[in-house]
């Protein structure tokens, strides 16, 4: 157990990092490799959280350790803890919550290895690495796909549709009266709004299904194997689901498929906004 | 999106300190650990096992579990081992996911570690409630517990309504080694001022002396609120059932 790597039972003075990077069984030439071999997984692979949990693995079955995990501190997300094969916590590892950043093994590898740095540096620069990129491209209001990964998934979608022949239905979605919320309650209220509407957006679609916040009061969704008619059947689970307020934004919306209605991304897309501002101006004159 | 993805996220919960997965074929396993000091997520709009189980459920083709471990107590490394109460009360939640999923298809569940004090007197007696989860598909409910680290699964018929809650329970109690010989006899919806607030209440006859037990419980879907309504009636009569196993 990790505990026993903690230092529990030794001290507060022991709990200073037990990296493994020792004169372990492979000694320090598999440990330059291991490192190596990280730096450039760094550079290459597209998942920190992948390479953080690929060093404690490697780690475990360089040393034949019982155990690895490691304690890092991440301006952006606090402090996270980390253990080999992605394995929950046990009552005997919760010390790790409050134990200073690190690496820890069970057994306590020696601590005279350069190593140790090298393979936190790593961890660290991963982590970074995934917040980097989910800021990049996900909308900080809402926590959906923003447009440039919308841009991308839609490319994607319609590629493989053309391709193949697999249909999928682009909708997309303008809330009523956003300025008037925002002049009205001020723009807390319309940051509630634009977030209540994603919120029941996600507990709402499929797995596979796409949802993006596409500009101020503009949502995207791309939906696999989905028909027109069955647009319009979502969209009220989407508004009758709980969500962070009491009713859902008002919205209205257009619906293109690809590929029987566009093949290609400018047309889909045209298609669609076309659809969207017809209904927009349909319920404005129900008002 | 990979598991990867669906970790990542659900580290960005505020609070959240540490994820753990366990792949059961059926249904995917995950436990939060919050921060033993603030950040406990009380600044998310949501509950955090709710948070949580919409992210998992974006990312997951399968049913998921949410445990959410929240500390009272920080678990600071002292000279002595680390002793922290085994004992939770858990608050699962089963909202429906998916635009064509049936519902219930993803579950999440809460547990709460009290201070290790008050909990000593029945530590490790009560079983903790990990996750009611209802599957439309195959008319099936499962109650997921867990005790001393083992965990159980109970099973009923789905269409059986809140009494195959009930009786999934006392199958997953059943797992942990223990003789109940008990029964369920009903379990039905209490209506409260709030809509929102679902409350359950439960019957079970004992069999050997002619008893009955009555559970009543709070949850956020009437599965979740039967799961730990049975759990409420058989306080006492499993702590003797199951200090009688050990």
């Amino acid at each position: 157990m990790v505990r026993r790597a903690l230092g529990l039972g030794r001290g507060l003075a022991a709990l200073l990092p037990d990296i493994a990077g020792s004169q372990g069984e492979g000694g320090a030439g598999s440990m330059v490799n291991l490192t190596g071999e990280l730096a450039n997984e760094l550079a290459t692979n597209e998942s920190g959280l992948a390479i953080i949990y690929r060093a404690l693995d490697a780690l475990v079955a360089a040393h034949d350790l019982e155990d690895a995990a490691i304690v890092i501190d991440e301006p952006n997300l606090g402090r996270q803890v980390f253990r080999a094969g992605r394995r929950v916590l046990d009552e005997d590892d919760e010390a790790l919550l409050a134990a200073p950043a690190g690496l820890y093994t069970e057994p306590p590898l020696a601590d005279d290895d350069l190593d140790r740095s090298m393979i936190t540096s790593v961890c660290v620069l991963a982590l970074r690495m995934d917040v980097l990129r989910y800021d990049a491209w996900h909308d900080p209001l809402t926590g959906l796909d923003d447009r440039r990964s919308f841009d991308r998934l839609l490319e994607m979608a319609v590629a493989r549709s053309t391709r193949y022949g697999w249909s999928f239905a682009l909708v997309m979605i303008d809330v009523d009266l956003l300025k008037t919320i925002n002049d009205t309650f001020g723009h807390a209220a319309g940051d509630l709004a634009l977030r209540d509407l994603s919120d029941r957006m996600m507990h709402t679609l499929r797995y596979g299904d796409n949802a993006a916040r596409i500009g101020g009061d503009e949502f995207a969704m791309i939906l696999p194997n989905t028909d027109a008619d069955a647009v319009a059947p979502l969209l009220e689970r989407i508004r009758a689901t709980p969500g962070l307020r009491g009713e859902a934004p008002e919205f209205s919306f257009g619906v293109a498929v690809c590929p029987s209605e566009a093949d290609t991304v400018q047309t889909l897309f045209e298609l669609a906004d076309g659809r969207l501002r017809e209904h927009k101006l349909a319920r404005k004159a129900q008002r | 999106m990979t598991l990867d993805d669906l970790e990542f996220e659900l580290r960005k919960l505020p609070g959240v300190r540490a994820a753990g997965f366990d792949d059961r074929g059926d249904v995917l396993m995950v436990q939060l650990h919050l921060a033993p000091e603030g950040g406990h997520g009380e600044e998310l709009e949501l509950p955090m096992p709710v948070a949580a189980t919409r992210i998992a459920a974006r990312h997951s083709d399968k049913p998921v579990a949410v445990e959410v471990v929240r500390w009272r107590q920080a678990p600071a490394p002292t000279t002595e081992p680390v002793a922290v109460g085994a004992q939770a009360t858990v608050t699962p939640i089963s909202p429906a996911i998916g635009s064509d999923a049936g519902p219930a298809a993803t579950a999440g569940s809460v547990a709460t570690i009290p201070d290790t004090a008050a909990a000593e007197p029945e530590r490790g007696v009560r079983p903790r409630l990990l996750a009611v989860l209802s599957f439309p598909d195959t008319d099936e409910v499962e109650v997921h517990l867990v005790l001393h680290g083992r965990r159980t699964i109970g099973r009923a018929a789905a269409s059986g309504g809140l009494v195959a809650v009930v009786a999934a329970t006392l199958e997953a109690i059943r797992g942990f080694g223990v003789e109940l010989t008990v029964r369920p006899m009903w379990a039905r919806p209490v209506e409260g001022d709030e809509p929102e607030h679902i409350l359950v209440a439960v019957g079970i006859d004992v069999d050997d002396d002619d008893r009955q037990l009555f559970g009543l419980s709070g949850g956020t879907s009437a599965i979740d609120a039967g799961a730990r309504a049975t759990l409420d009636a058989l306080n006492r009569h499993l702590a003797r059932s199951v200090a009688a196993t050990r």
